[in-house]
């Protein structure tokens, strides 16, 4: 709490520095946004990206990142009702989707993935999603798919404020601002926000305390789910011209939750979890004639403790650094190379420091784009990873895009990918007391992808729809299991993922009102090779849909989620199948530049009871309210 | 086929017959084994895998493998209880008083069973906070709780609870830090092995005076001896490194440890890694032995050792297991049950060996099985 406070101080001094030479009394505000292609989606241009855009995560402020995904794409997150919450892109498991925030990959380095529910969307302004594996560009981990935490370039001139605030059922408390300063050169984003829920909702307990007897269901109110998060970011940016920029983000996450209990034990005393993150990004870039430097460096200090027991503290504590250099050879074709340095320093009470007291990886990368034919974009991308005491692979990747239509009223792409995907075992894999396996491999992935994307458009109004077969093959998957004496790390499994997604999405205009469109569906059969079974935590279809509605300063939208039936074990049990419906409302108030949302939310309005989890309750029909204001805003 | 009446006439003889292989040394089996077929109960006779399921998750089961007949029946408590299934991870079971009494982690919960896997009453959860192993002396039964804060190193708040089986509430709790796991009766005492502390707690039953005998290792089950003295097994962990493994022995006389039979690898598994054979000249322990996996690659396999009590020699038993849990003695012809894990959630395995070491039959079993019962 000091350090969040002190980082609170600090900023906000930043800010009025930052602000007060250049816009004394501001009566002119500009804010400039600035569209810009990142490196990963420009060098791999065929690959399956999907967006969360700013008008989605607007109408959802009080959001993490495991409900924006739920809500908002076909991922299949598995989770309870709100303490931990896990991505799995394409049947794989939670080690394999790596979450970026610039250079940084935030997943933890001793469990190998982050929290989706200690994510605050709140804090970003784009979300990108991609599918499929990226190693060659994302390194370990990006074997299932990839979550690209984003900010706008706006360089702000003048100032703006933006408040929000959602109540909701369960005791749920959202209140966020973000404080955008800035004359054009230098800018100043401050974002921060406090989430509370009480997430004491009632179910149905088929396992109550007089199942033995009464085995009927009973009505129970959920114990022990408390969830509290806040943070602050803070972004200091600077311009010096059109060709160069530093940009930097700070982040202080304090995230605290009950640690749920199981149906069966929602009457018992349950322990706590507390995580305390600091992540940090800076990075120059400079464009000279056809050449582009990019030069980067971040800390990131990740803090777990179980139950306030001070005693079972793990931290991890790193250095990243990152050097990029690309070169236009031609106007068709420009060549990418980059390195990428990590220090990390455990301290986890079960690690011995004789085994590990640090470590260090670098990564080689080179990327080399180009049109062998007219309409054709090629990638072609190397990777290598080097880890102190461990051999990563060579990961090679070929990604490609056809434009087979160009008009401006239809457009047909077609897209491939042959990749190789890695993931280095985790910290805890390693050197978790007695149990960590120091010879273990790491998990290595083959992934191909072939896409079609038709776009048609005709005055304002659009249609796309998109088909993408993939098939993934991942052997040395790690899972643990009973050793020799304790349960230990294993290169065990061998998993085949395939599967066909389809999109089809559309935004259609008449008069004053506005109707968005779209519908997402996955087949996804995961099998692992020695059994043929599909995997637990995997279900084999997954569809969303959601219809949006505007009518002039009114908007209505509707939501659908289905996801299928899935095993939680290997013997066979499956959890049912279900579907979610959610219903939005929203009235934008326009006073000159300022504009006040109001918005209303019917979660789960079929009252459905379901399981995420085996075992554990989730809430039925719930309601929230929210209001946003922004102030100052001239867009 | 017995009439029923008369079924519940021989479980009184017969039935004290079961044995719980690792339960330190109910003196199983009937000491006329040529009677064995007329006292047999073919109802209910057979073993009964106790599968603990996935922590938290559910799956605990228990399968019945009839060896009379050679058959084997997955989630046998379904079955018994119109699809009825285990609330909780069935962290230890047993049978006391002719009444199966199951160890229920998440929930933390006692399950009363009768002896078809019937339950009797409402499962008891006031004063049970992570219970692990029982043991009961007449009406009580005395259950090792690691307490709701179990902190895993110091284990400050763990008990043992004081269950009466007439009232069915807990009526005492005696304050044992430590984290107390397997638990036996002897000299009219309550020892219980401290598998966070290299202590065995002694506990006078009329009084609850506590007192300690020092380990040179943490501690994790007990087998008792003809003697009423006390095998324990003697582990190695993370947070309790020991080079002194093994396989102590406990004079309850003096309540001293008179000998430790060095064990490089028990296993420190929380389930029936240690049972004897019906008349304890022979102890199976569970650890890890090395074996040659290739030229010059030795790697660390489970294993079964045997024990000989008489001559205090270990000799390997079986080798090369993956996954190995736990093992189990037959008290009728002292068959060897291996009981094995791939994963938490995957379907276990018990591979049975006679007395020779000679393989007889694998049975896929629950979820992780960690113990077996014998009905005769």
């Amino acid at each position: 709490m000091r350090l969040f406070i002190t980082i609170f101080c600090l900023f906000s001094s930043a800010i009025l520095h930052a602000g007060n030479p250049y816009t004394p009394a501001i009566d002119t505000i500009h804010l400039e946004g600035v569209t810009l292609v990142s490196d990963y989606q420009k060098f791999q241009p065929g690959a399956k990206i999907d967006k969360l855009s700013r008008e989605q995560l607007q109408r959802i402020p009080e959001a993490n990142l495991d409900q924006a995904l739920m809500r908002l794409s076909p991922i299949y997150v598995k989770g309870n009702a709100g303490a931990l919450s896990t991505i799995r892109f394409r049947g794989t498991s939670s080690n394999h989707t790596a979450i970026k925030l610039g250079g940084i990959n935030i997943n933890s380095l001793t469990l190998g993935h982050a929290n989706a529910s200690n994510i605050p969307t709140y804090l970003f302004d784009v979300i990108n999603m991609q599918y499929g594996g990226s190693s060659a560009i994302n390194g370990s981990g990006s074997i299932g798919g990839t979550v690209y935490l984003e900010q706008d370039n706006k360089w702000t001139k003048g100032q703006k404020i933006k408040l929000s605030s959602s109540v909701g059922s369960f005791g749920e408390q959202f209140y966020g601002t973000k404080i955008y300063l800035g004359n054009g050169k230098w800018e100043t984003v401050t974002k921060a926000y406090w989430f509370q829920k009480q997430n004491d909702f009632y179910f149905n307990n088929p396992f109550h305390a007089s199942y033995y007897t009464n085995p009927d269901p009973i009505r129970e109110k959920q114990n022990g789910a408390a969830i509290e998060n806040k943070g602050i970011m803070q972004q200091l940016n600077y311009r010096f011209d059109t060709k160069a920029y530093f940009k930097s983000t700070l982040w202080y996450e304090d995230s605290w939750h009950e640690i749920q209990p199981n149906m069966q034990s929602n009457n018992q005393k349950v322990p706590e979890i507390q995580n305390k993150n600091f992540r940090s990004w800076a990075e120059f870039c400079k464009t000279k004639s056809d050449i582009n430097y990019n030069l980067g460096v971040g800390y990131v200090h990740d803090e777990q403790i179980y139950n306030k027991n001070e005693d079972q503290i793990i931290i991890t504590d790193r250095i990243v650094s990152e050097a990029t250099a690309s070169y236009k050879t031609s106007p068709i074709s420009e060549i990418k190379a980059g390195a990428l340095y990590k220090f990390i320093v455990p301290e986890v009470y079960s690690y011995s420091k004789e085994i590990i007291d640090y470590e260090q990886q670098t990564d080689f990368y080179l990327s080399y784009l180009f049109q062998p034919v007219e309409q054709l974009k090629t990638t072609v991308t190397v990777r290598q990873m080097l880890v102190t005491n461990f051999k990563a692979p060579f990961t090679p990747a070929l990604i490609i895009k056809y434009q087979a239509l160009t008009s401006t009223i239809k457009q047909l792409s077609l897209t491939g990918a042959l990749s190789r995907s890695y993931r280095i075992p985790t910290f805890n894999d390693r050197y978790w007391g007695d149990q960590g396996n120091p010879n273990l491999k790491a998990e290595d992935g083959f992934n191909a992808e072939a896409g079609i994307t038709y776009l048609y458009q005709k005055t304002q109004n659009h249609y796309k729809a998109k088909v993408n077969f993939f098939y993934m093959d991942v052997d040395n998957w790690i899972q643990w299991s009973p050793g020799s004496i304790y349960w230990e790390p294993q290169n065990l499994k061998q998993v085949i993922s395939k599967g066909i997604e389809l999109q089809f999405q559309s935004h259609i205009y008449s008069g004053n009102i506005e109707l968005e469109l779209g519908t997402n569906y996955s087949f996804n059969p995961v099998n692992n090779k020695s059994n043929n079974k599909q995997l637990i935590y995997a279900p084999k279809h997954t569809g969303n849909a959601f219809a949006n509605l505007q009518w002039k300063k009114n908007g209505v939208g509707l939501e659908g989620i289905y996801t299928g039936k899935r095993l939680h074990d290997e013997v066979g049990t499956t959890l049912d199948q279900y579907f979610l419906a959610n219903i939005l409302t929203w009235h934008n108030i326009q006073y000159k530049q300022h504009n006040m949302r109001i918005s209303a939310q019917i979660l789960n309005i079929l009252d459905k009871d379901y399981q995420n989890e085996a075992y554990y309750a989730m809430p039925g029909r719930n309601f929230k309210i929210s209001i946003s204001i922004d102030l100052f805003n001239n867009n | 086929m017995y009439s029923k009446n008369k079924l519940f006439k021989f479980n009184r003889l017969a039935l004290w017959s079961l044995a719980l292989i690792t339960a330190m040394g109910f003196n199983a089996c009937s000491e006329d084994d040529n009677d064995h077929e007329n006292d047999v109960n073919l109802d209910i006779s057979g073993a009964y895998i106790i599968n603990y399921g996935s922590y938290g998750n559910g799956g605990a089961s228990i399968t019945r493998y009839d060896y009379n007949k050679d058959s084997l029946t997955n989630n046998y408590f379904e079955s018994q209880n119109s699809a009825l299934q285990l609330n909780s991870n069935i962290q230890y079971a047993n049978i006391y008083n002719d009444t199966i009494y199951l160890m229920g982690n998440t929930s933390d919960e006692i399950i009363t069973l009768n002896q078809e896997f019937i339950p009797m009453k409402d499962a008891v959860s006031e004063d049970i906070e992570k219970p692990r192993f029982f043991v009961g002396n007449q009406d009580k039964l005395y259950i090792s709780c690691w307490g709701a804060d179990a902190d895993f190193s110091e284990m400050a708040d763990s008990y043992i609870a004081v269950y009466n089986t007439t009232t069915g509430t807990v009526e005492n709790k005696i304050t044992l830090a430590g984290g107390p796991e397997g638990l036996a009766i002897a000299n009219g005492k309550l020892y219980a092995a401290l598998n966070y502390s290299p202590k065995v707690a002694v506990i006078d039953l009329a009084t609850h005076e506590l007192s300690y005998i020092d380990m040179p290792a943490v501690s994790s089950y007990f087998i008792k001896d003809a003697n009423d003295n006390l095998y324990v097994s003697l582990v190695s962990t993370y947070s309790d490194y020991s080079d002194k493994a093994g396989l102590g022995y406990i004079n309850t006389n003096t309540d001293e440890l008179v000998e430790n039979f060095i064990l490089e690898g028990v296993s420190s598994t929380y389930a029936s890694i240690m049972a004897a054979s019906n008349n304890t000249e022979t102890i199976y322990l569970t650890a890890a032995s090395w074996v040659e996996e290739s030229t010059d690659n030795w790697v660390q396999k489970g294993a079964i050792y045997a024990f000989d009590t008489q001559s205090k020699v270990f000799s390997e038993f079986i080798s090369n297991l993956t996954g190995a849990n736990g093992v189990s003695v037959n008290p009728v012809n002292n068959d060897v049950y291996v009981l094995m894990s791939a994963s938490s959630t995957e379907a276990g395995s018990v591979s049975i060996y006679n007395a020779n070491g000679e393989h007889q039959k694998d049975l896929t079993v629950g979820i992780s099985p960690y113990w077996t019962l014998f009905f005769n």
